[in-house]
């Protein structure tokens, strides 16, 4: 698993890359730290390379989701794959995030 | 002119152009045979013409030589009845010799007794009476009232010595008939005289008896019966004299004298003919060119008189006429209906022949194309010569020369695909559909190895090309030739039947939608682990719908009975021997009956070499273990040829609950041991996940709502809902110190959003 970060001016790019299974969650959360203390930015996730995600790793989406708005940022979900979209549909994550 | 050239040019081209028509349309031969029956027709009038000409002629000369026989007996009898009354009286005259006027008595007695004799003399030779003078001929007449008067004739002025009447049978001795002659009196009556010498006792003649006889009966009796209404006669005296003739002005005349008057030859030849006292027949034409066929015979020796008849051709042939034109119109009207039917006839053939040859080019063209269709078909003794872990055997028979089932399979890394299908309808235009959706197959299947997939592909495409709403049912199989896991999609196609240890099943299939009905369907692929050594057989409804001569059908029971008795009997058959089996029966079932249907059959026998149904992994109770657990049901999943969405499901499910396990089931610093073991079964994959920690059931934990808002939504429980959701059952027990959480996920479970 594999997490990059972009920054540009307010834009924040997040290219995941992997399998965001429960062991990968617990790295994967050390390099969110920054967006969960990053203001008024427009982060986007682009999960073009994300093969595979478990419940921690919707974890780990959803404690950011909801550091975004106390923050003034904004969320966006990008390139879901069809595994990944089902699990979104099946939890109720669909609704709550922005996903393009 | 210009314009009467351009005018005149174009009919005279239409004229061509009709005659080249008739040409082209009955042919060179069409016009010879049309001629060969004029010419027919022809030479048949012609032949019944002249057939009928010549009967019709010889019946003319029958009747009237009949006619001219009879009447020659009448006229004989009447003479012979003067003969013999003139004859019987010249006793009278010798037993009266010596009174010379007794004779008038006799000549009287004579005429009283026979109507047909006017006058009778007894004329006696010179100076027989001395008493009486030189002349003495005894008259006795009858006038015009009947009465008879009597007279002497004798004197110089009437010298009868010198008269025929008296001198030819004095100087012969034999009796005589003169030459007729007219009545002195002018009344117009025709005479003739018979005249008998007369003998006394010693011989010597003394006197002529003659009788003159009226002729006025002969035209009564020639009148009598003629053979054809304008039939008449002519009698000719030995002389040459007309004794009867339809003029009456040439009465005693000749007839030479009559051709001259007439101007006319052709009388010559019958003057010559009745004056040679022969029998004979010859042909006057008269001015106008008709023509009168004449017979003539003689009547009689003494008289030297020779009778003919004239009778018109024209009325003769009167009737023979007409009937010769109307069947001339006849035989035209006979020959325009023939050579209507002739041409008709000719068309006809020529409209067969184009048709016949098209036939046989259309049926050429079909075995052409029967061979190009069977020849697509894949051939079983690659498959197996490429591959050690699968039989196969196929057979088509199509009813007609191509038929629209369908059959293809091949190999394409591990997998085997294959399909088997039956276009709706029958001959070309199913074949053509049938040969598109091979095609399809072949070209989609080298895409996907899901059959969801390039049945929905098959299905798109074959919609937009769908011109004739054709369909077809398929089924469509992708088989993992290491594992035995056998993915299928079936489209409105009878259901498969496996043959393993559990006998014959039927395969449970979705049926889906034929394909080319519905743009877009939504196709559901399934997925069944084959065993090993387990046959899988494939048909379509040409088989189940075969009919006998009763009109029955073979029916899916029948065969289920034929399957499970050679099965039974034979559990190591091949594919190639099962098909053969269900062929032979079908055969034996339908008989006689035409086959009514395609019938293809198809069986593949699964030979598996690494056939696993069980894995297990142990792993420690710590998070990292998680990768080495997903990638090990990753891996197993992927050699069973396990779909993508599949794995990703079913990796998912595992690792909440081992994640749960290690997380919560254990104290800190507690080394604890979590197995995971996978069973393949047929419809389903059953996964136990047995761990050592404390007693946990995570089966009643608490749901998570999913419709709640952000603000109100727990971060915990998510992973336990998966599992649930992603399961189709589960189930957790405590065995001794060990958790037990069994799952089954179905291989053809509906996803559940």
């Amino acid at each position: 698993m594999k997490t990059t970060i972009t920054e540009n001016q307010n834009n924040i790019l997040v290219n995941l890359s992997g399998d965001l299974d429960t062991s990968a969650a617990l790295e994967t959360e050390k390099e969110f730290q920054p967006l969960l203390t990053a203001k008024d930015k427009n982060i986007t996730l682009d999960c073009k390379d994300l093969n595979y995600i478990s419940s921690s790793g919707l974890r780990l989406f959803l404690s950011l989701l909801k550091s975004c708005k106390p923050n003034g940022n904004s969320l966006t979900l990008e390139n879901l794959n069809d595994n990944i979209k089902k699990v979104f549909t099946m939890t109720g994550f669909s609704s709550l995030f922005n996903i393009k | 002119m210009n314009n009467k050239l351009s005018f005149s040019l174009p009919s005279l081209g239409g004229e061509k152009g009709a005659l080249k028509k008739i040409n082209e349309a009955i042919g060179a031969n069409g016009i010879i045979l049309i001629v060969v029956a004029a010419l027919l027709l022809i030479a048949i009038y012609i032949i019944q013409y002249q057939f009928t000409r010549k009967e019709i002629n010889e019946d003319v000369r029958l009747r009237s030589q009949n006619e001219l026989f009879a009447k020659s007996l009448t006229i004989r009898g009447i003479l012979n009845e003067v003969e013999t009354a003139v004859r019987n009286h010249t006793d009278d005259v010798i037993r009266n010799l010596t009174q010379p006027d007794s004779m008038y008595g006799v000549a009287k007695n004579i005429v009283e007794l026979n109507p047909k004799i006017t006058g009778v003399s007894v004329s006696f030779i010179e100076d027989y009476f001395p008493k009486e003078g030189h002349w003495f001929e005894a008259y006795a007449v009858r006038d015009s009232l009947g009465n008879i008067s009597m007279m002497q004739l004798g004197s110089e002025d009437h010298d009868y010595f010198q008269s025929e009447f008296f001198k030819t049978p004095y100087q012969t001795g034999k009796p005589m008939w003169t030459n007729p002659y007219l009545d002195k009196d002018g009344a117009k009556m025709m005479l003739t005289t018979y005249s008998v010498p007369v003998r006394d006792k010693e011989g010597v003649i003394v006197a002529v008896l003659d009788a003159d006889i009226s002729l006025n009966w002969l035209d009564e009796v020639l009148a009598a019966e003629y053979a054809y209404p304008s039939s008449y006669h002519v009698l000719l005296s030995r002389t040459g004299q007309l004794m009867s003739i339809a003029d009456s002005n040439f009465l005693l005349k000749t007839i030479p004298e009559m051709s001259e008057a007439y101007d006319n030859n052709t009388f010559l030849p019958l003057n010559e003919g009745m004056m040679s006292g022969e029998s004979g027949e010859t042909v006057i034409i008269d001015k106008k060119g008709d023509k009168y066929l004449t017979y003539y015979m003689p009547v009689d020796q003494d008289t030297g008189w020779s009778i003919a008849i004239i009778n018109s051709e024209k009325e003769i042939f009167g009737d023979f006429h007409k009937m010769r034109v109307t069947i001339l119109w006849l035989s035209i009207a006979g020959f325009l209906i023939l050579v209507l039917i002739i041409v008709r006839a000719i068309l006809n053939i020529r409209k067969l022949e184009k048709v016949t040859s098209e036939r046989e080019r259309i049926q050429s063209e079909l075995e052409i194309a029967s061979g190009i269709q069977l020849g697509m078909l894949p051939k079983s003794d690659f498959i197996e010569s490429v591959h050690e872990t699968i039989e196969v055997d196929a057979s088509l028979d199509p009813a007609k020369e191509v038929g629209g089932d369908l059959y293809d399979y091949f190999i394409k890394g591990k997998y085997l695909y294959f399909c088997i299908g039956d276009v709706s309808g029958k001959g070309v235009p199913a074949a053509l559909f049938m040969a598109v959706a091979r095609s399809l197959f072949r070209a989609l299947a080298a895409e996907s190895i899901f059959p969801s997939e390039i049945v929905s592909g098959m299905n798109n495409t074959l919609i937009e090309f769908n011109e004739r709403d054709m369909f077809v049912t398929l089924f469509l199989g992708v088989l993992d030739m290491k594992t035995g896991r056998l993915n299928y999609c079936n489209a409105g196609h009878d259901a498969p039947y496996i043959l393993d240890s559990n006998g014959v099943t039927e395969l449970n299939v979705i049926p889906n939608l034929p394909l080319g009905i519905f743009s877009g369907f939504d196709f559901q692929s399934q997925m069944v682990q084959l065993r090993k050594g387990s046959l899988i057989f494939l048909y379509t409804d040409g088989l189940t719908e075969a009919m006998n001569e009763k009109k029955q059908e073979f029916g899916e029971k029948r065969m289920i009975e034929y399957l499970s008795q050679f099965y039974s009997s034979h559990p190591d058959t091949s594919p190639k021997e099962l098909v053969n089996f269900i062929k032979t029966k079908v055969k034996e079932f339908v008989g006689k009956a035409e086959q009514s249907d395609d019938l293809t059959l198809m069986a593949f026998k699964f030979l598996n070499s690494d056939n696993f149904t069980e894995k297990s992994i142990t792993l420690r109770n710590e998070i990292s273990e998680i990768s080495n657990l997903n990638k090990f049901v990753e891996e197993i999943c992927r050699n069973k040829g396990l779909p993508d969405n599949f794995i990703n499901d079913l990796k998912l499910a595992i690792e909440e609950v081992v994640a749960n396990s290690i997380n919560y089931g254990f104290d800190n610093d507690e080394k604890g041991k979590i197995i995971v073991s996978l069973k393949f079964q047929p419809e389903e994959i059953l996964v136990e996940i047995k761990d050592n920690g404390r007693e946990f059931d995570p089966t009643v934990e608490k749901e998570v709502d999913i419709d709640s808002t952000l603000e109100f939504r727990e971060i915990g429980g998510l992973g336990l809902f998966l599992v649930k959701e992603l399961t189709d059952s589960i189930s957790y027990r405590r065995v001794g110190n060990l958790n037990i959480l069994s799952m089954t996920k179905s291989f053809n479970s509906e996803p559940k959003i």
